[in-house]
Formats: C-alpha cells, sequence, structure tokens
C-alpha cells in the first residue's frame, strides 16, 4: 500500500474518521493533524450513506483538495487509501485500493450536499492553519499564565482549563470562517454558527475552570444531560465538537430534536456576552478561495466580483501574531523630525517571507548599518518625482549582491519600477529608538513579463525614518 | 490505480483570469483617470510620469494575465499564501507615499486599487 510507484512518496500520515453521521446522509470527514506528504484515511461506514464526500487536508498551505465521491452501501465498511505527491506541480493520486469516482463536489447531492464543500471546508482548512496561530498569539498576549500550568498534572481542573480555552479559540476562528462565508449554504451559516458558539463555551468553561480550580461542565454538556443525556454521552458529543471534529459535531446537533433545543439555549445564553467579549482579531475575514463564484447566490456583476476580494487570506507574512502583538502594545508616537510610515506598516508584512519577520522597538544595542537601493535621479522626501526610504536591507546582504541583477532578484526589486542605480548608505547609532520590521523579502513575479524574483533577501522596513541616518549615497556602476 | 487529483477546472481558471484582469482594469482606470485630471497642469510632470510607469505595469499584467497561459503555467503552479505578489503595493508605494496631503485621495484610490490586485492573486 506504501508503494506509488514513483518513490516520492516521503511519509504517510494515516487519519481516521472522525465522526459519523448516522442518518443516511453523508459524512464530512476532516482529518487532524499538521502537514503531511502522504495521507491515508479510513473510513468506517455505520449505518450507511448515499454518497461519500472526502475533503483531504492537504500538506499545501492553505490548500484543500477535493478528491473524490465514491459510492457507498449502506451498512458496508470501506476502506480506502490515497497516497497524495506534495509537489505542487505534480499533484496526484498516486494508489487508491478502491476504485474511485473523480466526480468532483458537483455529485454530492444528498451526502454533505449543501455544503458546496470548497468554500466551506476551504474556510475550515484555512480557519486551522489560522488557529493553530491564534493559539500562538492567544497563549502569548492574553493568556501568559497557561504556560506556568504546563509543568501540573493534566488533570489538575485548572490546565483543562487552559486547555479548554485553546481549543475554544480554534473554535471560534472555525465557527467565524463558517459564519463570514455563510452565503452559499444556510447549512454552512448553521454550522459555522454552532461551532462558533461551541467555542465560545469552551472558552468560557475554560475561564471559568482555571479561576476556580474546580472542574466544570461546559453549558453545552450542561444542558444535553438536562435534555436526558447521561455525562458520558453528553461529553462525547461535546468532544465531538473538538476544533477537528467540529463540523461533524454541529451535523449531529442539527439533526437531532435535542441538539437543536440544546443549541438554542447555548447560543442564548453564551452568544450574546462571548461574541462580545471575542478577540477582534477573530473577525478577520477569510476569503472562501474554493467556492465557485457562480455558485454564489449572491454572484450578479462585476461589482460584487471586486467587492469579494477585498476578503483575503493570509499571505506572505501578514498578521504575524509575534509582530502584530508586539505592534499592538508600543507607542505609536513618531519622534520628532522622522518621516511618518506608519501608513501599511503591518500590512507589508505580506512582503516578508512567511515566518521570518520580527519587530524591533526601542534603543538599539549596537549601531546598526544598512542600504537602500535606488534611483539615483530621485531624492527623499515629500513632493512630487520624490521618493520614500521605508526599506532597506544590511550592508551583509548588500555586498552579497555584487550586480544589480542579484539585488533585483535577492530583494525581489524588480525592474519595472525605475532603475536601481543608486545606493545609499544608513548608520543608526547604537541607542537609537527605532521601530521596523525586518525579515527576508516574498518572492515576487513582473506583472510586465511574469519573471519570477526570488527574494529570500534580507529587508527592512522601517515605521519612521530619519534623515540624518544617512550617511552617503552613491551612484552603482 | 493511478487517477489525476483534481487542481483547478478549465472553468475555474478561466474564473481567476477574469477577476484579476477585472481587477488589473479597475486599477488602470483609476490611474487614467487622475493622468487625465492632473496631466493637464505642469507642474504636475513628475507624478504624471511616475503614474505613467505604474500604469505601464498594470497594462503589462492585463496583457500577462488575458493572453496566453502565465496564469496557470506559472502562477497557479504555487499555492495561495505562496504566490507572493506583483510587488505592485511597493512599486506604487515608493513614490505615491512621497506625495503632499493635498493627493491624499488619489494615493488612497490607487493603493486599494493595487492591493485588492495583490490580495486576489495572493488568495486565489
Amino acid at each position: 500500500m506504501n508503494a506509488d510507484g514513483s518513490g516520492v512518496v516521503k511519509e504517510t500520515i494515516q487519519m481516521e474518521a472522525r465522526e459519523i453521521i448516522g442518518d443516511g446522509e453523508g459524512l464530512t470527514m476532516f482529518p487532524q493533524g499538521g502537514h503531511s506528504v502522504t495521507g491515508s484515511i479510513i473510513i468506517e461506514s455505520e449505518g450507511g450513506f448515499q454518497g461519500l464526500n472526502v475533503e483531504i487536508l492537504n500538506v499545501i498551505q492553505s490548500e484543500m483538495w477535493r478528491a473524490f465521491t465514491p459510492g457507498a452501501e449502506s451498512g458496508t465498511t470501506k476502506h480506502f487509501s490515497i497516497f497524495i505527491n506534495n509537489n505542487p506541480n505534480d499533484l496526484q493520486v498516486k494508489e487508491s485500493i478502491l476504485p474511485v469516482n473523480n466526480d468532483g463536489p458537483q455529485k454530492v447531492q444528498n451526502g454533505a450536499r449543501n455544503f458546496k464543500g470548497g468554500g466551506m471546508i476551504g474556510s475550515g482548512l484555512l480557519s486551522i492553519e489560522d488557529a493553530e496561530q491564534m493559539k500562538e498569539f492567544f497563549v502569548s498576549k492574553v493568556w501568559p499564565e497557561t504556560k506556568k500550568f504546563t509543568a501540573e498534572i493534566l488533570s489538575n481542573p485548572q490546565i483543562q482549563g487552559s486547555l479548554y480555552i485553546i481549543d475554544g479559540v480554534g473554535e471560534l476562528f472555525i465557527g467565524q470562517a463558517l459564519l463570514v462565508m455563510g452565503a452559499p449554504t444556510i447549512v454552512g451559516s448553521a454550522v459555522g454558527g454552532i461551532v462558533f458558539y461551541h467555542g465560545i463555551d469552551q472558552i468560557q468553561t475554560g475561564v471559568k475552570q482555571l479561576l476556580t480550580n474546580t472542574k466544570h461542565d461546559s453549558v453545552t454538556v450542561v444542558l444535553l444531560k438536562e435534555g436526558g443525556l447521561s455525562q458520558s454521552n453528553a461529553e462525547f458529543v461535546h468532544d465531538l465538537m473538538g476544533v477537528g471534529g467540529s463540523i461533524g459535531g454541529a451535523w449531529v446537533i442539527l439533526n437531532s430534536r435535542l441538539g437543536k433545543e440544546v443549541f438554542e439555549k447555548v447560543i442564548k445564553e453564551v452568544g450574546k456576552e462571548g461574541h462580545e467579549n471575542a478577540p477582534k482579531i477573530f473577525r478577520t475575514e477569510v476569503y472562501p478561495k474554493d467556492i465557485k463564484l457562480s455558485d454564489r447566490p449572491d454572484f450578479k456583476t462585476d461589482l460584487e466580483l471586486k467587492n469579494l476580494v477585498e476578503k483575503r487570506i493570509l499571505d506572505g507574512d501578514y498578521g504575524n501574531p509575534e509582530v502584530v502583538g508586539i505592534y499592538e502594545k508600543i507607542s505609536h508616537e513618531i519622534p520628532a523630525g522622522r518621516i511618518d510610515y506608519t501608513k501599511d506598516f503591518l500590512q507589508d508584512l505580506e512582503k516578508f517571507k512567511k515566518g521570518t519577520s520580527k519587530l524591533h522597538h526601542g534603543p538599539l544595542k549596537e549601531d546598526l548599518c544598512l542600504v537602500n537601493y535606488h534611483n539615483y535621479d530621485k531624492e527623499i522626501g515629500l513632493g512630487q518625482g520624490k521618493r520614500t526610504i521605508s526599506w532597506a536591507t544590511d550592508i551583509e546582504t548588500g555586498n552579497k549582491m555584487p550586480t544589480i541583477e542579484d539585488i533585483h532578484q535577492d530583494l525581489a526589486l524588480k525592474h519595472d519600477w525605475g532603475k536601481r542605480d543608486a545606493v545609499t548608505f544608513i548608520k543608526i547609532p547604537k541607542g537609537t529608538d527605532v521601530t521596523f520590521i525586518s525579515g527576508k523579502a516574498e518572492v515576487q513575479f513582473s506583472p510586465k513579463t511574469g519573471q519570477k524574483f526570488e527574494g529570500g533577501g534580507f529587508q527592512v522596513r522601517f515605521r519612521d525614518f530619519d534623515e540624518k541616518w544617512i550617511i552617503e549615497t552613491r551612484k552603482v556602476k | 490505480m493511478n487517477s489525476k487529483l483534481y487542481i483547478l477546472s478549465k472553468e475555474e481558471i478561466e474564473e481567476r483570469r477574469k477577476i484579476l484582469t477585472l481587477l488589473l482594469e479597475n486599477a488602470a482606470s483609476i490611474i487614467e483617470k487622475y493622468i487625465k485630471k492632473f496631466g493637464t497642469e505642469p507642474r504636475n510632470k513628475l507624478l504624471i510620469e511616475d503614474l505613467s510607469m505604474g500604469l505601464s505595469n498594470i497594462r503589462g499584467g492585463v496583457k500577462l494575465i488575458r493572453e496566453g497561459d502565465w496564469l496557470e503555467r506559472v502562477a497557479l503552479k504555487y499555492p495561495p499564501g505562496k504566490r507572493g505578489g506583483f510587488g505592485l503595493s511597493r512599486g506604487f508605494g515608493e513614490f505615491l507615499y512621497a506625495l503632499p496631503k493635498e493627493y491624499e485621495s488619489l494615493v488612497d484610490e490607487i493603493m486599494e486599487a493595487v492591493r485588492k490586485i495583490e490580495h486576489y492573486f495572493a488568495s486565489m
């Protein structure tokens, strides 16, 4: 089963079906786990289903690949396995032990039928990725005390509380994403809402547990118990709605009388306050990139198309919590005499390679020497025909770029924007208060020729700049 | 059994081509509007030169996306979030953010239009 015939498969991660929806309607599966090179999925049918919609969380960041919709008979157990080559240039199923159809989502009428899976699941996957970042952000920024509990035993209710919170954050983000993209399907919105509010419930329970050092049932569990479920069954349904299994759990809720009643109460009880307390960052919009525009009920005009793209995913290092989190805390007052480049400062994280950017704020421990490549004919300053100096690179990187072409490649500075025939040397003295982001330049394409500029060179984006730091400008031959 | 895994259908590629082209044309029309508005005044000569350089890039982008197979052959080989961009916001930003306050609406409108291009290109 591991043989793929080409030798490119490097790793196999086995993912099990997390939930079985027992009403004969279908199954949507969210394999958990992070990145994998290949996927192997075992799906067991309990109660049967008419269509099987398998969503594969592929290795490629922010991407979801729809695989196939094999038919399945009621009451049967099906096993199949797929291997996915992670090379984005050659992405294909390497092997399957069962014949499958490659009919795509349109054929799934009765299974995960109204999901229009691409949009919803695509958002879900994005959100899982985002949730991972949000967890880090939450733990480091909002709840640093969590770290000190990690040495204690897991049975400590406080530890469980913090874990509830972390899971809740992830769910919140997923739920929010589903709500945001809810337009294509009412069902998608409903599921998103449930996941969202369950996430809030998780957080609030976790906070309570953390504060009181006493185990608490979440509102979900309490209400399920009130509805007649045993403690264990109530916890089971609750667990189904964890970050990984949230959609399936929500389906259970949607498809049972008790579930609907309980969740009406959950939303009423925790919804309003929880929503208001949700960190702003959860309200980030997520572009449902995989949904077909023509499937959107609101897809009518070019204007709507334009509006659609205002919603976005993370690109480059945009949203890096290590930068954003610190930046939110620091003073935004620009020192006198400096040029203010705060506009789009955090937005420009998209021009850094993912995970490479860092924020510096405060006095320098030693002199900082940088260079800026530019058009010799353009002066720095305010006015027509002038230029900004919000970007620079370090001397070391500069020395590794002996030719102008190297500069273009490493800093992804394209020819399209005029000459880069001059270099300005910048020296910021030790002890100077300065704020900048540093990291590696993101890849860029020339819009004119399609030529790729690799990036990867070290670059600095200043929040503000003092022209006194410029020590020399030379023409590059 | 070897089956080609679904990536993007022809229809979906064309959909992305259409939106990207639309956004590029939108940015071009905004820049053209300001060139027309300010182009008659000699004092705006340097601004018009810079805007024309930017417009040339945008038009180049329209041609690149609309004609030929660069989009599917190159750009869409990269997964969303790993394509980088066209460098439009940095290119325009280098001279637009040097403009005085009186040009604020021009700066905002053009930067918004080019950011939409970059965001969609990265996300599509």
